[in-house]
């Protein structure tokens, strides 16, 4: 077992629970950092928790290691932001915080070293970051201290909290150690899920380790809640967010009913059942929901698909790759696919022992995967096979300069350089065309329609051309060359309309592909659409489609009861709709620019949740439910019943979480131990399963 | 320090008058009572904390709801002091369903229970779940096509 079990202490004073785990479990902490220093833009730091009131620990646990922690976000003056980005422009500001980091150490000499927490700084500046640190770390040797520092969690990808300036192996090499805050994956404004999911927590050690001596390395766990409400849209109730935070304990008293969220003329309070997470162990919960299926329940269906990704099922119905006849736009609208479910929603026994349900009735809330609207196909085609190369494309440059290749059995690339042109004329209609590729060499990619040409350097450099002619230059990210396949990609999007050329660019087709190069005062000379090359390119994704006409990806229709509503659909403005389900802008604009100012879940990226409140359902009666997946790609999950007034998913982690982590700090990755944020938020059983029922070493055995 | 000892009462009780005496305490010092805890049973709950330290109500019935899917692992919360028997009950279960140790079998109109606490079923066979103290109830095994409602039901036990 790694002993080593750290717990941050002084964000919430010393309450009696706080000083019951100090004094009666002191013999299972190793390490106490007090987070008891706030520091300011000028390396000034206050002290904020007076580290006197924990002598009686101190001396009661003389094995314990004291370590004095500052941050950089309770400053009454700036933002945590702002404090980072003094502190790496300033080397008297460094220099001060050193000094004062020394004066720490004289106040309190019994501390073992100095614990960094600085956050929100960005994606960039890893080096003059660096600065900061090595000024502290230098301080605390120089003195004979430790130092070590709460790091922002990081997989090989990066970071989801925008803390990208973090190099685990330039920071892991100058401090003695590093606590990972592998915590709010989830959080108040994200989707609901595990505060530490499973996958996440894997590709973050994998990756730390990877980096930093493992026994340097200490794995945060979160020790509390967080709640979603999923009853309503939050500007409905009157919150930025679905989510808030709470303790071990506070997760206890909603799900048993003793402290309900809502008062009794409200909703009846009631106890939850709880469940565990397979994956991150995390217990989670629904408070206030009369029914809910997972969305391969169905009694039937027809034309919809069910999987599972990332720990969550779904449903959906995928689109068209091509229209028919081939040229014409796809026609993706529902047609004949539905899926037929069964809701029952039953009366729960309050705490009174009473048969209860919804005051007022209640809400459909509907789990969303919510996708932005494409152009309306004519090919969407992921370098399928050598046939389709030969068939949809045409090669002016030699039938050698593009190569079919099938890089693993399910995934395949177009190799080559020179023009791979659609082999179809248009005439004069408007398209849109992309292309997602990577560098095999240096030099440029380019898709080109209608006269005008995108075309994307490797170092970043992007033109817009007219028949040849520069029209517009912009920078964007610079791309890797002769990586592995997948890696270093650019999207790359051209629409082309009649009095306008747009430029699209992104490093991956998730979420939008921004708009970056806009010429609105030019006209089309004519001319194929296709992809050309003077680097040697690897083409995984080709997506022609029309430069007017969008399939949106973000609706299903519900019918309960007799009763429909379309869930999901952005309210937009000055479209018109066609009766295949596509719209386009009645003005020259890009579609995002219809649906301004809206309310949208924190990421469109992650599971959203629609509602239909007053949903004609009965309690104690089923009902019959239809989905019909009126736009194609947009999954759909749970379907929940909720109390209209009050429906809520909560994730908690109790201390059998917290022990499997541990368990598996040691066992997967050789870490020091865990760190816990934080003490006073936790299962207080925790303490006594860390001992987990050993026996003395003089009468351990167990076969006598 | 921590000082505890068990009342013992002929009667149920409605009402306690606590009164705090301080003596013998040396002059200069102070004696500064910081929280004051009732619980029942004889032994008080020890440093491990129990949930009704946290500020909760103790005593009386229990009830969870909630529906189960095939192959979740379920909890009730409880962290209570003393061992109880549950009673399970479980609505539009639509094929052969298993909970914990009891297998209902196919409720017939889809409803069955099981009640620890008086020896009896309406159908079915296996051991109806007992939480044991300062645990939880899990439930790991499910069995049940589609999903099913679940109630739960206890009481926690005196000494």
């Amino acid at each position: 077992m790694s002993e080593r079990v750290w717990v941050w202490v002084g964000h919430m004073g010393l309450g009696n629970r706080i000083r019951l785990v100090l004094d009666q479990y002191g013999d299972r902490l190793t390490d106490v950092s007090i987070f008891g220093w706030s520091v300011s833009a000028t390396g000034e730091l206050t002290e904020t928790f007076d580290p006197n009131q924990l002598d009686q620990y101190r001396e009661k646990w003389p094995h314990i290691r004291w370590w004095g922690c500052f941050r950089n976000m309770d400053d009454p003056n700036d933002g945590p932001r702002a404090i980072f980005d003094a502190l790496r422009d300033s080397a008297g500001a460094r220099s001060r915080l050193a000094d004062q980091v020394g004066t720490m150490f004289d106040d309190y000499p019994w501390l073992t070293g100095v614990d960094i927490d600085l956050e929100s700084g960005g994606d960039t500046r890893s080096a003059e970051s660096e600065l900061i640190f090595e000024a502290v770390v230098d301080r605390a040797h120089d003195r004979g201290k430790l130092a070590g520092a709460a790091l922002p969690p990081l997989t090989a990808t990066g970071s989801v909290g925008g803390e990208n300036w973090v190099r685990y192996a330039q920071l892991g090499a100058m401090l003695d150690v590093v606590e990972i805050m592998s915590y709010d994956f989830a959080w108040s404004g994200s989707a609901p899920g595990p505060i530490s999911p499973g996958f996440w927590m894997e590709d973050v050690y994998n990756w730390v380790t990877s980096q930093v001596t493992a026994s340097k390395v200490y794995m945060g766990v979160p020790l509390y809640a967080y709640y979603w409400r999923l009853h309503n849209y939050p500007p409905e109730l009157g919150n930025t967010w679905r989510g808030i935070s709470g303790t071990y304990y506070s997760f206890w008293q909603q799900f048993t009913g003793v402290t309900p969220w809502y008062s009794e003329d409200v909703q009846p309070n009631a106890g939850w059942l709880v469940y565990r997470d397979p994956e991150s162990r995390s217990m989670w919960g629904f408070l206030g929901a009369y029914d809910w299926l997972e969305p391969g329940m169905w009694e039937d269906n027809s034309r919809i698909e069910r999987d599972r990704f990332a720990g969550k099922n779904y449903a959906v119905r995928y689109g068209l790759p091509a229209g028919s006849p081939q040229w014409s736009l796809a026609d993706n609208s529902a047609q004949e696919s539905y899926a037929d479910y069964q809701l029952h929603p039953q009366p729960i026994i309050d705490v009174n022992g009473n048969r209860a349900g919804p005051f007022r009735g209640f809400t459909l809330t509907l789990e969303m995967l919510k996708r932005e609207p494409v152009a309306a196909t004519i090919i969407d085609d992921y370098a399928t096979s050598d046939q389709q190369l030969g068939s949809v494309y045409t090669r002016p440059d030699g039938a050698g300069s593009w190569e079919h290749v099938d890089v693993t059995d399910a995934y395949k690339q177009y190799r080559g350089s020179g023009r791979l042109q659609f082999n179809n004329g248009f005439g004069s209609q408007s398209l849109y065309v992309q292309g997602r590729a990577q560098f095999a060499t240096a030099g440029t990619f380019s898709v080109y329609s209608q006269g005008f040409e995108a075309e994307l350097r490797n170092d970043g450099r992007l033109r817009l051309l007219r028949d040849g002619t520069v029209l517009e230059t912009a920078q964007v990210a610079s791309r890797g060359v002769g990586l592995t396949a997948q890696a270093g990609q650019a999207v790359l999007g051209l629409r082309v309309r009649e009095n306008s050329a747009r430029v699209y660019f992104a490093v991956s087709e998730e979420g939008r592909t921004p708009n970056v190069i806009e010429v609105t005062d030019t006209t089309p000379p004519g001319g194929p659409t296709g992809y050309d090359a003077t680097a040697t390119v690897w083409l995984d994704h080709c997506y022609l489609g029309d430069g007017w006409w969008y399939m949106p990806r973000e609706a299903v229709e519900v019918t309960v009861n007799g009763s429909s509503q379309l869930m999901g659909r952005y309210q937009r403005e000055d479209v018109t709709w066609d009766d295949s389900n596509r719209f386009r802008p009645d003005d020259d604009i890009d579609e995002w620019e219809t649906r301004a100012d809206q309310w949208t879940e924190y990421s469109v990226l992650d599971w959203g949740y629609e509602h239909w409140v007053g949903v004609p359902l009965e309690l104690g009666e089923q009902a019959d439910m239809q989905v019909v997946p009126t736009d194609h790609d947009v999954w759909w999950g749970r379907i929940i019943a909720f109390d209209q007034d009050g429906g809520i998913i909560a994730y908690c982690n109790d201390a059998q979480a917290v022990v499997h982590w541990r368990s598996r700090a040691e066992h997967d990755w050789g870490l020091a131990g865990v760190a816990a944020w934080s003490l006073g938020q936790e299962d207080v059983r925790m303490w006594d399963y860390f001992a987990a029922g050993e026996f003395p070493a003089e009468n351990k055995r167990l076969d006598e | 320090m921590r000082l505890q000892r068990p009342l013992y009462a002929q009667k149920p009780i409605e009402q306690i008058r606590l009164r705090i005496v301080g003596r013998d305490i040396p002059a200069g010092a102070e004696l500064e009572v910081t929280d004051v805890q009732l619980q029942p049973g004889e032994e008080a709950t020890g440093v491990g904390v129990n949930v009704r330290e946290a500020g909760t109500t103790a005593g009386g019935t229990h009830w969870r709801n909630g529906v189960v899917h095939e192959g979740m692992e379920v909890l009730a919360l409880a962290n209570i002091d003393r061992a109880t028997p549950v009673r399970m009950e479980v609505l539009n279960a639509r094929a052969d369903t298993r909970i914990g140790s009891y297998r209902f079998g196919t409720p017939p109109a889809g409803r069955a229970h099981v009640d620890g606490r008086t020896h009896s079923a309406s159908a079915g066979w296996g051991r109806p779940p007992i939480i044991t103290e300062r645990s939880d109830l899990y439930l790991t095994t499910i069995e049940a096509e589609g999903r099913a409602h679940l109630r739960l039901q206890w009481e926690e036990r005196q000494p």
